[in-house]
């Protein structure tokens, strides 16, 4: 009995002695060192299918594109690419790569490792890819000389020269000249990927974190910090409570944060909150090809029967604009002339009267006789993961107005294949959206009949569809606003999806960084421009809260 | 002994197979696609990939052949212990599972350690002091514990314990400082304490309850033995009577539940290491579930059965160890 006390003494001993030098531990942290923090753990960082954000946005300082998008101005500056050239008929991009680049191992980048690039994507089918469908209409990529590139069309393409600017090469020869499988296997370059960048992966443990360091070789301008740490950790609290502990420099934050946990006089001397606007939105799809919702007015009457600003105040927090169609809200193609439908659950019962769907039994469930059979307006939710809220809020407003929606949880692997096969009768889901976007995939009526797609209502629509062409093909960006306008009014009017909200994209970052900034536009932040002060210098004098405004409308 | 050992051993196999055969069943007719690229868990969909796209990538990796010709593909594969590559990264299975087993292993051996060093002592004692004041108090305490799920206590040690606001006393994710590397033996050692006392904590207090109760009642059994009476008429100390006469007769139920200790922290160590971010096996197999990594799902069961057959051997091999009247040789069982 004695050595079992021994033991739990000498347990209880170094549990103690463990803590209070762990607490003590003064844990390498240079100033120049900047932390983030992720929840998941990217699959790879090939620079082809990388589709994870943590791992997106240590990539992008890794790799680097042709050109590069201001993020606050939307304008192209030179990147890889010095200059360019575009034919008058759009279907001829010529790009004239930068001289005396090199990749992080030491050779030469080349006009060739466009090209290759370019066929893993267009060429190579066994690649994993999801810009294949992009890139469709462009047919060949020539290599002109070692320097220059030229990117030839089928036909005019508005997003063309984004999608040429936009192509990260990486390089033939540390790909090994891979293809298919390999390409897509290739343990090193899937792990520490070749780049041209501001920073190479130094490593990345598995399951921990992944870290970058400075390129000293870079042939641009040297970023501030000499290494920057992605961090995996699994859960969210942990995150937020590593940001309190100024483990992490910047995390992002859900609005219950920002509201309920962020407020305190102690959070605000060591941290700055940053508001901007979002590219992301939601909405509830309604199948257009179940009975309940193709009429046009049922749907409109479904809208009626959601109180957006309701939800808008309970779920989000008051964040969030309402908006009435899938376009960026702050960009002249979004027309603010066009009203949201008010909530309005009178209004909703006459149109739901008018097109017949009345509680003939007295059950409580409106219904209808279809194709000689008595339907019962009673309908499925499906819902993933945070919806449920919402879907709770929306089945008991439906309830009143003598609408059964049932709501069904299902896992979001299995969720998403019921949602590209549109194997729903309606649901509700988040998408993102920049200043210039391509509805030809989410609107397109063609979409509708491809057994997997994204046009999540099977919306089918003449009009729409040769608005959604005509857009494609037009090149001067003045000309695409009255197109949108009236693509606008269309989806206003037909309502394939009630639409909700254009969210707000909400950050948090340490008192000790400088010059820090977000935007709107993916990826939302360009840390190469932070900096960080010594810890004895922080400014506590900033604001602790800024909320910036973009408009482009204006 | 031996043909004893070597007979189990064999009949693992058919064991081993069977279990296989039900994973990947169930694992292969649950609904849920294999996403491949299908979007990010944030909820914002980017994933525009074309069915074309998928059922190439499906045809890659021999998911459109029937499910009992692709089991047999994963067998033969197997006999040569090739687990195969992840779908998610492409790397081996067999390579992902040995860099994660061992921080799973330290911390359920570590685990089941404490467990038989609180809980064997507490039955004891909680016997030997039957329906006295500090019996019940331990009962009740442990108890208690029995109820609190392992999740909800892990987030609470997190929110108060980990910083932030509160208390400061522990790190609030992963194994090691991110300068481990360059720490001295004893300091190395140490920090691995720090960060592993929390999720063990976790692992730990649930299997006490049950332990200490198995413990209690075999002790109760064993002292209404006469052969303890007699002990104590020919006037032993009470003290002698307990560690020398009872106490080993009263742990071979418990030497049993070793073999299912195991299995019971390894399902635990799903929930644990994923609230604190611990990179160990069972993160791995519940992000493959979640991902419909068929691979790594199928590599996960894989060992884990391996493991808790084993360790069923094992209980039972040491039945024969604290229990003279037990033997496995032929004929004199």
């Amino acid at each position: 009995m004695r050595v079992v006390y021994i033991v739990i003494a000498v347990v209880a001993a170094l549990a103690v002695g463990a803590t209070l030098i762990g607490k003590h531990a003064k844990i390498g942290r240079p100033d120049d060192w900047l932390y983030f923090a992720a929840g998941g753990e990217p699959e790879t960082l090939n620079p082809i299918n990388c589709y994870d954000a943590g791992g997106d946005s240590m990539l992008r300082l890794v790799v680097e594109q042709l050109a590069k998008r201001d993020l606050w101005t939307h304008e192209w500056k030179p990147a890889l690419a010095t200059r360019w050239e575009v034919s008058d008929d759009g279907l001829l991009y010529t790009f004239h790569l930068r001289r005396g680049v090199r990749w992080q191992d030491g050779r030469l980048f080349t006009a060739d490792d466009v090209l290759y690039t370019w066929e893993r994507i267009n060429v190579d089918p066994d690649v994993r890819t999801m810009a294949r469908p992009d890139w469709e209409d462009c047919e060949t990529c020539e290599v002109l000389d070692d320097h220059t590139v030229r990117f030839r069309w089928k036909k005019p393409y508005f997003l063309a020269f984004n999608l040429c600017a936009r192509l990260n090469p990486v390089s033939r020869h540390a790909f090994g000249n891979a293809t298919g499988k390999a390409f897509n296997n290739h343990q090193e370059q899937s792990r520490t990927p070749t780049g041209t960048g501001p920073y190479r992966v130094e490593r990345w443990d598995t399951a921990r974190r992944i870290v970058l360091v400075r390129n000293e070789d870079y042939w641009g301008d040297r970023p501030y910090f000499k290494r920057i740490i992605l961090l995996f950790v699994s859960e969210g609290q942990a995150v937020f409570q590593l940001f309190k502990k100024g483990e992490v420099d910047s995390v992002g934050l859900e609005p219950v944060r920002w509201v309920k946990q962020t407020g305190t006089e102690s959070f605000e001397r060591r941290f700055i909150k940053v508001r901007s606007p979002s590219c992301g939105y939601n909405f509830i799809a309604w199948n257009n090809d179940r009975v309940w919702f193709r009429d046009k007015r049922v749907r409109r009457a479904m809208t009626h029967l959601v109180d957006r600003e309701l939800i808008r105040d309970t779920i989000e927090f008051g964040f969030g604009y309402i908006i009435t169609g899938p376009l960026f809200p702050w960009s002249r193609a979004y027309d603010r002339s066009i009203e949201p439908i008010p909530y309005d659950p009178e209004a909703a019962k006459r149109l739901l009267d008018q097109t017949g769907w009345i509680d003939h039994d007295g059950d409580g469930v409106r219904d209808k006789m279809i194709d000689g059979e008595r339907v019962d307006f009673d309908f499925e939710f499906k819902v993933s993961g945070t919806e449920s809220e919402l879907a709770t809020i929306l089945q008991e407003e439906f309830r009143k107005a003598g609408i059964r929606m049932r709501i069904r949880h299902l896992e979001w692997s299995v969720y998403l294949t019921h949602l590209f096969e549109r194997n729903f009768d309606a649901t509700t889901v988040g998408e993102s959206m920049g200043p210039d976007v391509d509805h030809y995939l989410m609107w397109h009526s063609s979409m509708a009949d491809a057994e997997t797609s994204a046009n999540y209502s099977n919306f089918r629509n003449a009009e729409a569809d040769a608005l959604i062409e005509q857009i494609r093909v037009t090149l001067d960006p003045d000309e695409r606003i009255p197109l949108y306008h009236r693509f606008h009014a269309i989806m206003h009017e037909e309502q394939p999806f009630t639409f909700l909200f254009s969210g707000e994209n909400m950050q948090a970052y340490n008192r000790r960084l400088v010059n820090v900034r977000f935007a709107p536009a993916y990826p939302g932040r360009d840390v190469t421009q932070w900096r960080a002060v010594p810890r004895d210098q922080i400014d506590s004098s900033r604001p602790a809260v800024v909320v910036h405004e973009l408009d482009l409308q204006e | 002994m031996r043909t004893y050992i070597i007979k189990r051993l064999l009949l693992m196999i058919p064991t081993l197979l069977g279990i296989t055969i039900v994973t990947f069943a169930i694992s292969h007719l649950a609904p849920g696609e294999v996403p491949i690229m299908a979007g990010d868990k944030t909820g914002r969909l980017r994933g525009r990939i074309t069915k074309e796209q998928i059922e190439r990538w499906r045809r890659l990796n021999d998911l459109d052949k029937p499910i009992h010709v692709q089991y047999w593909k994963w067998v033969k594969r197997l006999v040569r212990l090739d687990f195969g590559t992840s779908f998610k990264d492409g790397r081996p299975v067999i390579k992902k599972i040995a860099e994660r087993l061992p921080i799973t292993m330290t911390l359920s051996f570590t685990a089941m350690f404490l467990v038989y060093l609180i809980a064997v002592p507490l039955g004891v004692h909680s016997a030997t002091h039957q329906y006295q004041l500090s019996d019940r108090i331990s009962t009740f305490i442990i108890f208690v514990l029995y109820s609190l799920p392992s999740f909800w206590v892990a987030h609470m040690l997190l929110t108060y314990a980990c910083g932030g606001e509160y208390l400061n006393l522990f790190p609030l994710a992963g194994v090691s400082s991110p300068d481990a590397s360059e720490m001295g033996p004893l300091r190395w050692f140490l920090d691995r304490v720090w960060h592993l006392a929390l999720p063990v904590l976790c692992y730990t207090y649930r299997s006490l309850a049950g332990l200490s109760r198995y413990a209690r009642a075999g002790m109760l059994e064993v002292l209404r033995q006469d052969y303890i009476r007699t002990a104590r008429a020919k006037g032993l100390a009470e003290r002698v009577v307990i560690m020398k006469h009872a106490f080993r007769n009263s742990i071979i139920p418990i030497v049993t539940l070793l073999g299912g200790l195991l299995p019971a922290l390894l399902s635990a160590s799903v929930i644990v290491e994923q609230i604190f971010s611990i990179p160990g096996i069972g993160r791995l197999g519940f992000e493959a579930v979640l991902n419909r990594d068929y691979p790594v799902i199928m590599g996960f069961a894989t060992i884990g059965a391996t493991l808790t057959l084993f360790g069923i051997l094992i209980s039972d091999l040491l039945y024969a160890v604290v229990d003279p009247r037990i033997s496995y040789e032929s004929g004199k069982a």
